[in-house]
């Protein structure tokens, strides 16, 4: 019955909103998030009612330009606030490109390193702005107008090597909407946090760690207990995110779920009471009844847009010795989800074709290669994927 | 060829070579190997150079100490 009434009423509400559409937003401005596609990591611009940018990581290294490219057209020209949630390289690999191309006022990262060149990088780019680095962890604020952005984790300390845990969770609310963003907290993290006594109540969770397994966890959903979350993940990425587990939870506590691989760069707006998505939920199979006792926001949408099919499987490939002497063996490194490969090699004077296994290196000597010219070489997996590498002798 | 472990993604290490990350079965590598680690991939077998790491993940806090404020 309660189904009956919902889709009842559903296209008089379509049609209010329709019919007045500008009435609440002139009477309130309002807070724009946007969860860019970076492909495999995280990215989110945030602008505020009151017109500070915000920006919580910025891809993996290749993803920098993208990102530098779609806040400008958002009109931002200084971000107010810049959180990078941890070190891992889907998230601060492109920071220190946005730093090259914006004034950016404040940084704000959890304390822990990294000895990766991607880290090194993000130091050295705040370094070279004259900025200093604030620590985020729990009760730490933004301190901006009209919202209140406050760090709910990290709640202490963990080891170096767990990065994730460390990461920078912001809860950022606007009249009566808020927003979780946890970058990649696992389940550790999540437990520590609830344990800490914080309200972690949000309508729109930011889901942990691209939907990996090892995060949101039921003791985290019973916390937050969002009516909406986005996954942030690339199409045909190679680590299984977002995983049936994931998923299957977040169904159960009737979520809806939106994803940038399927949906591309999803955007929310919101007026402090009503949530405006660009494009409906993913998973169509998600009651639209609100299945707790909280009351949830109603959810308008903008026509959909065109899904994207999904992607092929990822193979990536690499040889150990990119400048090897005349007569010596190289290692090919083609990884990807198991199967057999052929790789042709394009050398000077013909094309040699090898096969090889998936995930295990191939040793070949490649004779008298001509010096200085490089070896293209083509790889055709059995299940279709294809990449490419190359070599150089001296 | 020298790299460093960026993460471990399950079954998969994700290794910083010149810059750009790169991933590998997670069984090529030692059990002791840990997010951070300085490695050399040669053939299937991979090192952990442990002095490296040390040496690399100190000057990295000397910088973090000059920038971070508390």
């Amino acid at each position: 019955m309660k189904k009956f009434i919902s889709a009842f009423l559903l296209p008089f509400v379509l049609l209010l909103s329709i019919a007045f559409p500008a009435t609440s937003k002139a009477a309130t401005p309002p807070l724009y998030v946007h969860y860019i596609d970076v492909g495999q990591g995280d990215s989110i611009y945030i602008k505020t009612p009151a017109g500070a940018d915000i920006l919580i990581d910025g891809g993996n290294n290749d993803k920098g330009d993208d990102v530098v490219a779609y806040i400008k057209k958002q009109h931002v020209d200084d971000i107010e606030v810049m959180i990078a949630t941890h070190p891992d390289a889907d998230h601060i690999g492109g920071l220190d490109t946005v730093l090259k191309s914006f004034k950016v006022e404040q940084v704000y990262a959890p304390r822990v390193s990294h000895t990766s060149q991607t880290y090194v990088d993000f130091l050295r780019a705040v370094k070279n702005k004259g900025l200093t680095i604030k620590t985020a962890q729990k009760g730490v604020s933004l301190g901006l107008k009209g919202v209140s952005a406050v760090f709910v984790g990290p709640v202490k300390s963990y080891s170096v090597d767990d990065t994730n845990d460390w990461s920078a969770v912001l809860k950022l609310s606007y009249g009566k909407r808020s927003f979780l963003f946890t970058g990649d907290a696992e389940t550790k993290a999540e437990a520590d946090m609830i344990a800490s006594g914080q309200n972690l109540r949000a309508d729109v969770l930011k889901v942990g760690h691209h939907g990996a397994r090892t995060s949101t966890s039921e003791a985290f959903l019973n916390a937050v207990r969002p009516a909406s979350a986005v996954i942030s993940v690339g199409k045909g990425n190679t680590y299984g995110h977002p995983t049936a587990e994931v998923l299957n939870r977040l169904k159960a506590h009737k979520v809806s779920v939106f994803r940038t691989d399927q949906q591309g760069t999803i955007i929310i707006r919101t007026d402090g009471t009503n949530l405006y998505f660009n494009v409906k939920p993913a998973t169509t199979n998600v009651s639209p009844t609100p299945a707790k006792p909280t009351p949830k926001p109603p959810v308008k949408t903008a026509p959909k847009l065109p899904v994207k099919k999904p992607a092929p499987i990822r193979l990536s490939a690499i040889v150990d010795n990119p400048h090897p002497k005349k007569n010596s063996t190289i290692h090919l490194y083609v990884n990807g989800p198991n199967g057999t490969y052929k790789a042709v090699f394009h050398y000077k004077s013909k094309n040699t074709t090898y096969t090889g296994t998936i995930n295990k290196p191939l040793a070949v000597k490649i004779g008298r290669a001509s010096a200085g010219y490089t070896v293209r070489i083509d790889i055709y997996a059995s299940n279709g994927a294809k990449t490419s590498t190359s070599f150089t002798p001296r | 060829m020298k790299g460093i472990i960026d993460r471990f993604e399950g079954d998969i290490a994700v290794v910083e070579i010149d810059g750009k990350t790169m991933d590998f079965p997670k069984n090529f590598f030692p059990k002791e190997a840990k997010t951070g680690d300085v490695v050399v991939i040669d053939g299937d077998s991979v090192k952990v150079l442990k002095e490296e790491t040390e040496k690399r993940r100190k000057e990295i806090e000397t910088l973090m100490n000059e920038l971070f404020e508390d």
